[in-house]
């Protein structure tokens, strides 16, 4: 139930939706990308968030607050490839075709990245905002002393 | 050491112990809105600041963390609602604002009772 | 427990309960006001050692809250003010006593 903690929730959402971003910023900028390193398509990446319950750290906090089993952080748990197969299109005047002439590009829907940066986008702005209103509270706390 | 702690007192801090946990959980709601399968909590402010009114044993408990009823659940299973969520931020900002200020003019009174015999 | 509260002067010797310095003529009167100080020291005590642990834990980051640890600290000064103005009224009423011509 301290303050102090529920800014470091705050603070971790504002972490993983910034991760969020960029990897779909990464994946719109490579919808395209039909050669890799590692040859073949860009894999799109998924972005896979989870909550991480609190967890007492000491025995002095266990006390402190059962409360604080309820704040839950939130993380990046994991970046998954996409599995969805590439979709071929029929180019055989590219330099990546394959022996039929077609390509393989990767499956990313631009308009879904976009929707999905929005998202994160709008996910930060309000976990900035809570940080802002636990950041009043504090200091309205403060003012009891005068 | 009764004059401290009046009922008045108590209930103040009460409900600065409710708001802040409050806090906690709509800031956990918001900070989970993009986690699959995450369920939205609060507290039930009203039961618990009644509680404390009428039975002021009940003011060592900590406050009921129960699941929100009402929502709709999106695809991935979470269905944690911003705008209640924002609208919640700006409530329980405000109750902490307001219990605050009445408890500094309880103490000022206190204050006041403690000094106003002073030669 | 005196050398514990900042910024309070110590008592005078002759009101010290334990001193044999103690003046005789208020009598009875003398002991209320004793326990009542007494009693007002306590609570300074109690609540001054509850509002130190309380700032040392939200110092450290132990999962203390904000309010309860401003209330506590509010409350001991409450306390503290109450007992300067015990002592004061003692004072007051012993010079009062002692003025009086025999």
């Amino acid at each position: 139930m301290n303050l102090f903690r529920v800014l470091e929730i705050s603070g971790s959402a504002l972490l993983a939706e910034r991760m969020r971003a960029e990897i779909n910023s990464a994946n719109l900028a490579n919808a395209e990308t039909t050669r890799t390193d590692g040859g073949g398509p860009y894999q799109k990446v998924n972005v896979v968030f989870g909550a991480r319950p609190a967890h007492a750290s000491g025995f002095g906090m266990m006390l402190a607050s059962f409360a604080d089993l309820h704040a839950e952080d939130v993380k990046v748990v994991s970046l998954v490839r996409d599995a969805t197969p590439a979709v071929r299109r029929f180019e055989p005047g590219h330099p990546d075709a394959d022996g039929q002439g077609y390509v393989a590009y990767p499956a990313i829907d631009p308009a879904e990245e976009m929707l999905n940066m929005m998202g994160a986008a709008r996910a930060y702005e309000i976990n900035a905002s809570a940080i802002a209103s636990t950041k009043n509270m504090i200091q309205t706390a403060i003012t009891i002393l005068g | 050491m009764s004059w401290l702690n009046t009922p008045q007192l108590m209930l103040l801090e009460k409900a600065l112990d409710v708001n802040s946990m409050r806090q906690t959980l709509v800031t956990t709601n918001l900070a989970n809105v993009d986690t699959p399968g995450y369920h939205a909590r609060d507290v039930d402010f009203h039961g618990e600041m009644l509680r404390a009114a009428m039975g002021g044993d009940a003011s060592e408990t900590s406050p009921f963390v129960l699941p929100v009823q009402g929502l709709t659940s999106r695809a991935d299973g979470n269905n944690v609602s911003v705008d209640r969520e924002s609208l919640l931020l700006a409530e329980v900002q405000l109750q902490y604002k307001a219990a605050t200020s009445i408890l500094r003019a309880e103490v000022a009174q206190l204050v006041t009772a403690i000094k106003e015999g002073q030669t | 427990m005196n050398n514990a509260i900042p910024g309070f002067s110590p008592i005078p010797s002759s009101l010290n309960p334990g001193s044999s310095a103690a003046p005789s003529s208020p009598g009875a009167g003398a002991n209320d006001f004793m326990s009542t100080l007494q009693n007002a020291m306590e609570q300074v005590g109690d609540l001054q050692s509850e509002a130190d642990s309380k700032v040392a834990q939200l110092l450290t980051g132990n999962g203390q809250d904000v309010h309860s640890t401003m209330i506590a600290v509010q409350k001991a000064n409450l306390a503290f003010e109450m007992m300067v103005q015990v002592r004061n009224k003692i004072l007051a009423a012993y010079q009062q006593v002692s003025n009086l011509p025999l």
